[in-house]
Formats: structure tokens, C-alpha cells, sequence
């Protein structure tokens, strides 16, 4: 294998007559902290999924550590940890049987997993509450756990659908510290999708996607050059355009043709 | 551990700790049968009269009660799959290297465990409206009613893995649950029936799986052996034999679990 981490050729995704995804190819080296930043509907959370195989692609082909994300889905799905835009948590068990659970699921030895919880937890400052019922817990504190969660089986890939979505200013940056952190100790490739564009400052490649296309690709550096900007938000505003994108409408003609194909996000 | 067993073991596993974390829903959900057999069961005893005589009515619904409690916790049971879409834990099932199938048959097997754990508390009833209980009685009960709710949670199942939102889980109950209850002989005896009706209830399969809950309770009440076959299902005035029903449920469970276990493979 080479040294990439993901690598998806002609991607496309057709939800009947609407091209969420249409035919994109980009990869992500080893290692490498990913931004894929688009605005509302232009396709970035279609993309994960296919990645993540919650979602199979229309056309094209995706590896995801050497593996094929659609014909080897469960050695993809042994291999990524999911943070997902939208919580995942059971709210109705303690946050230590959150990450019990998610162990087995992803077969962890018992004695592993206890030590990992241990480190990861003490990482994001939830030791103290590692008993509580996950229902008490705020807003950031359960995306902490969810990050936990989400690294707990040492996952290669790390996929982060805007991990910081709905967060106060203040627990986003503490939950980058965490990340910042972690990525320091261990050697694990991240593929981000945020609305906060300062927080792709420190990514090592963006990929700025657009209706489905991706429009700009490069470094911060790269991009804030070629749009003759000083900052990743003024760069993506240039790249995007101005106007306001309604996600409402897009969403609900998805779900329209989602209704009509009977094809949901979370077919296979 | 094998991995597909590991997949069902943990689904299970989290059901029956989610169950254990709401004892209280136990307790308010046992409502249910005090009101079903002690009002309407004594309600209906007061007026009327079985066909079969040395039999009342609350004592004919008991097993009956037993039946439709069952039903009920099982759907409850898969419609929690919808919970689970709509409040996102299902995506980090999904997500995993878990098999689908393993998925559904845990979940079957969750519900029909909880299901059975939680019906049993109707037994308490029995000497309330005279059906004493034998320990017999309640060792025999217990799988055939985990059969009962096996067939339930997978219906439960294959249906919700279809279903996107939560708010189609009430129609599980209108349009499943209750007619499977309703046509199971488990309210009404199954005697001089209209044809269309008793038509339905003999193609039910529910039907010979509730007659089994009730056989095993009137056999431990010493009831005579002709007034228990009077209440069981006949096909030309026939009593289909016990060994017989359970053949027709157990057959009906196993498809039922392989058509949940495919549904959910798309879920």
C-alpha cells in the first residue's frame, strides 16, 4: 500500500435526480489532519458516510487504510472511530457503559480497554463522572465522551463531522486542546468537516467542497494565497460566494427523493 | 467468542441493562394487567357466563392477560429501535464491525427476554382471581411464553427497521398489535364464531401460541381435560394436539427471526 490513508476515485452519490456528491477525488496521507469544509448541503456529511460505509456511493471507489469501503466494509469499520454531527450516545446508561459497550463492539481485550478508558478519560477531564448517567451530562461534556468513545479502539482513521457544532467558544477550544493533545501522543490521521474555520488554521491539507464538487484544495497557506486572503474564513467566503445557502430546501428534497427511491442515509 | 454471537450477546446485554435502569417502568407498566383482569376481567365475570361451565371469565382471561401483556412489552421492546434511530445510538451500532443480522437478533432476543421478565409479574394476580399457581405451572410458563414474545420482538423488528421516525411506532400498535391480540383468542373464547372471524383467528398464528399459555395454566388447575380442548382451536371440530401448536409456533418464530434479520440487513 502507499502511504494514504483514505483515497476516493470519481465519488458520487445520487439521492434519485439530486447529485449530493458528484464525482470527487482527493486523498488523505497517513497521518495527515484533514479539513473538508463546505457550506450547509454541499455534500460534506454524504461524503463521510460513504467513507465510513454508512453509505453506499452511486459510483467511484473509496479505500480507507488499504481497505475497500465497499466490498471489505467491516475491516473499514474495525479500523475509523466516528465522531458524528449529531449525538450517539445512549443517554440512558452511565458514561462508562457508553464506552463498555463501544469496547465490545469493537471486540477490545477487557484489560485494554479499562486502561484506555482510564487515560482517555483523565484526557478530557470526565474521570469524575465516568458513573453518571449520560442524560445529567451537558452539552460539551457529552461530546468529550463521545470523542473518548471514539478513540477508544485505537481507530487509524479518526472522522470528525463537526465535532465543535453547538458548542460554547470556551469548550471548543478545551476540546481542541484534547485533540491537539492526543494527535501529539499518537500517530492517527484526521479527517475534519467544521463550520468554524479557524479551527482548519492547523490542518495539513483543505478541501473545499461546493454543490458537490470540490472547488480549491491545498494547504492554509496555499489557499489563503491563491484567494488573496489572510484568514481560512475570508478564503472560504471568496471560494463559496456570499449568499446564504438553504439547507432547509436541499434536506427536504433529499428527503423527498429518499421517500420516492425508499433509499435512507443509513442503507448498509 | 465468535463474532456474530459476540454481536448478539451485546445488544442483549445493553437491553437488559437499559431495562434494569428503568425498574420503574416495571412498576407502572404492571397498570396495565391489574386494570385488564381485575376490572374488566371481574367486570365481564359479573354479567356473563363461558359456554364452559366451572370456569369464569377473569379466570379464562388470565392466560390471556399473561398473552396480550406479552405482546405488548415485545413491540414496545422493537420500537425502541426507533428510539435508537431517532436519539443516534443506532448510528454507532451501525458504524461497527458488527454483523446486521447479529444486530437484529440481538435485539429480538433483548426484547423477548425483557418481555418475559416483565410479564411475569401478571402471575401475581392469579390467586387474586382464583387461579392458584404450582411451581409446574410457572416452570412450563416460562419458555412458552419466551416464545410467544420471540415471535412478537421479531415482527417488532423487520417492522421498525423499515420505519424512519419514531412518531410510526404508535401504528405498530393499531395496526399489529392489537389485531394480533384481538383475533389470538386471547379476550374472547373462540367459540361459534362468525365464519369470517373465525377464520382470521385460525390463521393467526398468535392464536395457537396464546392456546399454549393456556393449556399449560388450566392443566395445572385441574381443570377436566374435555373443558380445556373446548377452549383450544379446532379445524373441522378437531382440537389441533398440543405438539402440534408448538411445531406451527416454533416454525413461525424461526421465519420470522430469518425475515427480521434480513430487514435489518437494509436497516
Amino acid at each position: 500500500m502507499n502511504g494514504n490513508a483514505i483515497e476516493a476515485k470519481n465519488l458520487t452519490k445520487r439521492f434519485g435526480s439530486f447529485t449530493a456528491v458528484n464525482n470527487i477525488s482527493f486523498s488523505v496521507r497517513k497521518g495527515e489532519f484533514f479539513g473538508f469544509v463546505g457550506p450547509n448541503g454541499a455534500g460534506k456529511t454524504t461524503t463521510i458516510n460513504m467513507l465510513a460505509t454508512l453509505l453506499l456511493p452511486t459510483k467511484g471507489s473509496v479505500m480507507v487504510n488499504g481497505f475497500d469501503a465497499i466490498l471489505e466494509r467491516d475491516k473499514v469499520r474495525s479500523s475509523i472511530g466516528m465522531i458524528f454531527q449529531d449525538p450517539s450516545l445512549d443517554v440512558e446508561l452511565t458514561a462508562w457503559e457508553n464506552l463498555w459497550l463501544h469496547a465490545k463492539l469493537y471486540s477490545v481485550a477487557n484489560d485494554l480497554f479499562k486502561k484506555r478508558a482510564k487515560e482517555l478519560l483523565n484526557l478530557v477531564d470526565l474521570t469524575e463522572r465516568k458513573e453518571s448517567i449520560v442524560k445529567t451530562f451537558s452539552g460539551g461534556m457529552k461530546r468529550r465522551l463521545e470523542i473518548v468513545r471514539g478513540l477508544l479502539h485505537h481507530p487509524k482513521v479518526l472522522f470528525l463531522d463537526e465535532p465543535t457544532i453547538g458548542l460554547d467558544p470556551q469548550t471548543r477550544a478545551l476540546i481542541w486542546r484534547y485533540l491537539k493533545n492526543f494527535r501529539a501522543k499518537e500517530d492517527v490521521t484526521i479527517l475534519l468537516t467544521t463550520h468554524y474555520l479557524p479551527e482548519t488554521e492547523n490542518c495539513d491539507n483543505i478541501a473545499i467542497i461546493n454543490e458537490g464538487k470540490i472547488i480549491a484544495y491545498g494547504t492554509p497557506m496555499d489557499l489563503k494565497k491563491k484567494y488573496k486572503q489572510d484568514s481560512m474564513d475570508a478564503v472560504f467566503m471568496e471560494a463559496t460566494g456570499h449568499g446564504i445557502r438553504d439547507e432547509e430546501l436541499s434536506v427536504e428534497a433529499q428527503s423527498r427523493v429518499n421517500l420516492k427511491t425508499g433509499g435512507g442515509l443509513w442503507r448498509r | 467468542m465468535n463474532n456474530f454471537l459476540r454481536g448478539v450477546y451485546i445488544i442483549w446485554y445493553r437491553d437488559l441493562l437499559r431495562f434494569w435502569r428503568n425498574k420503574t417502568r416495571v412498576v407502572t407498566g404492571f397498570s396495565f394487567p391489574v386494570i385488564w383482569l381485575l376490572i374488566f376481567g371481574n367486570g365481564i365475570s359479573a354479567s356473563l357466563n363461558l359456554p364452559v361451565s366451572s370456569l369464569k371469565y377473569v379466570q379464562f382471561l388470565f392466560p390471556g392477560a399473561i398473552a396480550q401483556y406479552l405482546i405488548f412489552n415485545s413491540m414496545f421492546s422493537a420500537i425502541s429501535i426507533l428510539q435508537d434511530r431517532e436519539f443516534g445510538f443506532l448510528k454507532e451500532v451501525l458504524v461497527s464491525p458488527i454483523n446486521r443480522s447479529a444486530i437484529a437478533i440481538g435485539k429480538i432476543l433483548g426484547g423477548a427476554t425483557t418481555a418475559t421478565v416483565q410479564s411475569l409479574t401478571v402471575l401475581i394476580l392469579g390467586p387474586i382471581i382464583g387461579v392458584s399457581l404450582n411451581f409446574k405451572m410457572v416452570v412450563l410458563l416460562i419458555p412458552a411464553m419466551f416464545m410467544l414474545s420471540l415471535v412478537l420482538s421479531s415482527i417488532g423488528v423487520a417492522v421498525t427497521s423499515r420505519m424512519k421516525s419514531l412518531d410510526a411506532g404508535q401504528y405498530i400498535f393499531q395496526f399489529i398489535a392489537f389485531p394480533i391480540v384481538m383475533l389470538s383468542g386471547a379476550i374472547f373464547p373462540l367459540h361459534n364464531l362468525p365464519l369470517w372471524l373465525d377464520i382470521l383467528t385460525k390463521i393467526n398464528p398468535i392464536t395457537y401460541a396464546v392456546d399454549i399459555l393456556r393449556r399449560i395454566v388450566f392443566e395445572n388447575l385441574n381443570l377436566p381435560e374435555p373443558v380445556i380442548a373446548s377452549l383450544s382451536p379446532s379445524i373441522n371440530g378437531e382440537t389441533i394436539r398440543f405438539g402440534y401448536e408448538i411445531i406451527i409456533v416454533s416454525g413461525f418464530t424461526l421465519v420470522l427471526i430469518f425475515l427480521a434479520s434480513r430487514a435489518f440487513r437494509n436497516a
